[in-house]
């Protein structure tokens, strides 16, 4: 890893096979495995581990009182051997499972000191070493039993706010990390049982939100003592080597299951390139990753070495990649396979360029890496693996489109309703449309493919500890997009605060506003582009003097203030100003010509699509009562626009060139 | 193997891409089924997937590229393109 500054290469996310594993003598690691295990046991633990995992991932919930924990599930959680293979995973952020590569680093790099011991926790956010950015908090402790490290347990979850000079941390305005949220390479936070005081104190004074950070620190070490104690009850009854071997064959299953499939599918390759407007605050640039997805046999490799040079603070690293990547075949291809996923690791391969925008080099700005260079990185794979699905009779099912094109992060900071300050997130953009499958529309403000128990909170949680006053949430017509089967609608909402004086600041991060980025598939086009913008001095009072609320901004008279993607803007609550934000959907599959027009009426009553879009692009006419198809005008509509496309479309190359 | 799936509406057929729907040959196996297509390039403020013109954000153009066969004008791939990019060759079976 190319780094100007000294000893960087040290930090570097680690991979590692176990031979190559260079672990200090004082720690001694449980490798034995059982002879023998019958498949009931081997069931009998499978399903005993998935518990423990439950009860670690709703132990972070119940006991976090950060909304990103009890309302969001912007977390994850992971059960892992002696080596950080993950043996299970849960379905928070599936991008999470990158941890493996942190205990790898933690055993190379903390073995010798300051040693690794029972009654130990390491907590880590080192995107260099595995984390997606800085607020991407792991926490990682070594299960030890009679005196070997049998495994690990991970968590990681999004803090609100580590620090740099952005308040939320994606520093938009950062020229590199150094302006960036605090990192913290593996340190042990919690020594034989004991939280130090002086760690936990340096790991929050940076933080603009340090008592959001302590109760998450505490939902860590709860989740992790949980999990644990788990763990070594089932130790204490089936034996080390019984369950140790339940853990390897967990792996080996997800495995061959992961390179039966790949053998069934033809040998081949399929290409995608992804966008993002803006590296910066300020910035005009437009950046792209490339991916060159190779399978052959039983091996898929994920070849990003094309990506483009790595800029401004949109960047993501190696370990945040490879987690990205791996999320979406998790997600598809492997979406019914145990997430056993040191074992499905083992089909795959990835390449990347040192320097360029997902595999950015130390002190790259990585402070949005998570929904910027680890989200495009998933971007491409969604598009790169769905054509390779759609080659296949037999795993065409398995196709998802380009699904919510970018995480539209929304912080706000100002003065509550109740005189104390207020930092948070408002995560509604976790309810981005999932894209089309090839054989059925995609869900309705379904979430984050790589976040599938991610979810909104209720209107009530925001209205309840802030001063908002939701005028809507709702699906945005004509977000999902448009193909034989159709996207997923994205989402909007309308705020407006109140009982306060204080002007609000809205820190806007997103991409996918100058041009949409859930891409379709097969003719499927892709989602509306994200937008948001504050309405000044509104007449939202008149409004609510008649007891009407509005449903879009577009009601309001007042001036219009459009955000860039990356920016702060004021909402200021004494002259009515309303914020108004929509976040993509999912894209379409196939051509939306081969849309059944009587879809397409349902469509339009449940206002997912408009009359006008409904003409101009799937070419269905209603019928006068509007409530039926004009079967006729619709014939006669599609033939149109043939028409169109045959008058304005022109070949590249003449065809007997091409076909010799 | 004479014919083999390469998505909803393309097939590889005696060594050559095809239209599923119409038979039209696009190129050989290996080839770029786009550099045969019809190409339409299109504005995404135009076919009304974006909100604000794109000068207000980027310097650059990304536009919306689509691709029809010719015999049977199906759209049958879409991409979201740097202009000036040469198309993506995005399928290519061994």
């Amino acid at each position: 890893m190319p780094s100007w500054v000294p000893g960087a290469e040290r930090f570097e996310a680690r991979d590692k096979p176990r031979e190559e594993l260079r672990i200090s003598p004082k720690l001694q690691l449980h490798e034995e495995v059982a002879d023998d295990l019958d498949p009931i046991t081997a069931e009998v633990l499978r399903h005993r581990i998935w518990q423990i995992n439950d009860e670690q991932f709703v132990t972070i919930s119940r006991v976090s009182g950060s909304s990103v924990a009890t309302e969001i599930n912007d977390f994850n959680v992971a059960i892992m051997d002696e080596i950080g293979d993950i043996a299970i995973m849960g379905s928070g952020i599936v991008w999470h499972c990158n941890g493996d590569q942190c205990v790898k680093w933690i055993l190379e790099n903390r073995s010798d000191n300051p040693e690794i011991r029972d009654g130990d926790m390491f907590l880590s956010n080192d995107p260099w070493i595995h984390s997606n950015h800085q607020n991407d908090v792991s926490m990682l402790q070594p299960i030890f039993y009679e005196g070997k490290l049998f495994g690990w347990t991970l968590a990681t979850v999004h803090q609100i706010d580590v620090g740099g000079i952005n308040p939320g941390s994606f520093c938009f305005d950062a020229p590199d990390t150094f302006a960036e949220g605090s990192m913290f390479p593996a340190i042990k936070l919690v020594e034989n049982g004991e939280l130090r005081k002086d760690l936990e104190d340096a790991y929050l004074r940076r933080s603009r939100t340090p008592e959001l950070l302590a109760l998450d620190l505490r939902a860590f070490i709860a989740s992790a003592n949980v999990a644990k104690r788990r763990i070594l009850e089932a130790i204490e009854r089936y034996g080390a080597a019984t369950v140790k071997t339940a853990m390897r064959r967990m792996m080996d299953e997800s495995e061959a299951l992961t390179r039966e499939r790949l053998r069934e599918l033809p040998d081949g390759v399929w290409r995608s390139e992804e966008y993002q407007e803006q590296c910066m605050a300020g910035d005009r640039g437009v950046y792209a990753v490339r991916l060159e997805l190779r399978k052959k046999g039983d091996t898929l490799t994920f070849d990003f070495t094309g990506s483009d040079p790595q800029a401004g603070m949109i960047n993501s690293t190696l370990g945040g990649s490879t987690g990205g990547a791996t999320a979406v075949l998790l997600a598809t291809l492997a979406s019914d396979i145990p997430w056993a996923v040191g074992g499905i690791k083992r089909a795959l391969r990835f390449e990347f360029a040192p320097g360029t925008v997902n595999c950015a080099d130390f002190p790259g700005g990585v402070s949005a890496g998570s929904i910027s260079g680890v989200y495009m990185t998933c971007n491409a794979t969604i598009v790169a693996m769905a054509k390779m699905l759609a080659s296949s009779e037999k795993y065409r099912s398995h196709v998802i489109s380009g699904s919510e094109g970018s995480w539209a992060v929304m912080y706000f900071e100002g003065i509550d309703q109740y005189g104390n300050p207020a930092v948070n997130i408002n995560m509604d953009a976790l309810a981005g449309g999932i894209g089309a499958r090839a054989w059925r529309d995609g869900d309705d403000t379904g979430g984050i493919l790589e976040a599938p128990i991610g979810q909104m909170a209720n209107v009530e949680y925001y209205e309840g500890y802030y001063p908002f006053i939701y005028l809507w949430r709702r699906e945005e017509t004509d977000s999902g997009g448009a193909g034989m089967w159709r996207g997923g609608c994205g989402g909007c909402i309308g705020l407006l605060l109140h009982d306060t004086d204080a002007p609000f600041d809205w820190q806007w991060f997103v991409y996918g506003q100058a041009f949409p980025t859930a891409n379709g598939l097969c003719g499927g086009w892709p989602t509306k582009a994200v937008d948001a913008r504050i309405v000044r001095k509104t007449n939202i009072d008149e409004f609510l003097d008649r007891s009407e609320i509005p449903t879009d901004s577009s009601e309001l008279d007042g001036e219009v203030v459009w955000f860039q993607p990356k920016g702060a803007y004021k909402q200021d609550p004494r002259t009515g100003d309303v914020f108004h934000c929509y976040w993509q959907g999912g894209a379409g599959y196939g051509d939306p010509l081969d849309r059944e027009p009587d879809r397409v009426l349902r469509d339009i009553l449940n206002k997912w699509v408009s009359e006008e879009f409904a003409r101009e692009v799937y070419g269905v006419v209603l019928a006068a009562d509007t409530h039926s198809v004009d079967a006729a005008a619709t014939e006669q509509r599609r033939l149109e626009i043939r028409d169109e496309r045959r008058q304005m479309a022109t070949r590249r190359s003449k065809a007997e060139e091409v076909l010799a | 193997m004479t014919t083999q799936r390469l998505d909803e509406y393309l097939l590889v057929e005696k060594g050559q891409i095809v239209c599923r729907k119409c038979g039209h040959a696009f190129c050989a196996r290996g080839g770029n089924y786009k550099l045969s297509a019809m190409e339409w390039v299109r504005d995404f403020l135009e076919v009304g997937l974006i909100k604000r013109p794109q000068e207000e954000y980027i310097d650059k153009r990304v536009l919306f590229r689509q691709w029809f066969c010719p015999g049977c004008f199906t759209n049958i791939e879409n991409e979201t393109a740097l202009e000036d990019s040469a198309p993506i060759h995005d399928k290519q079976l061994s």
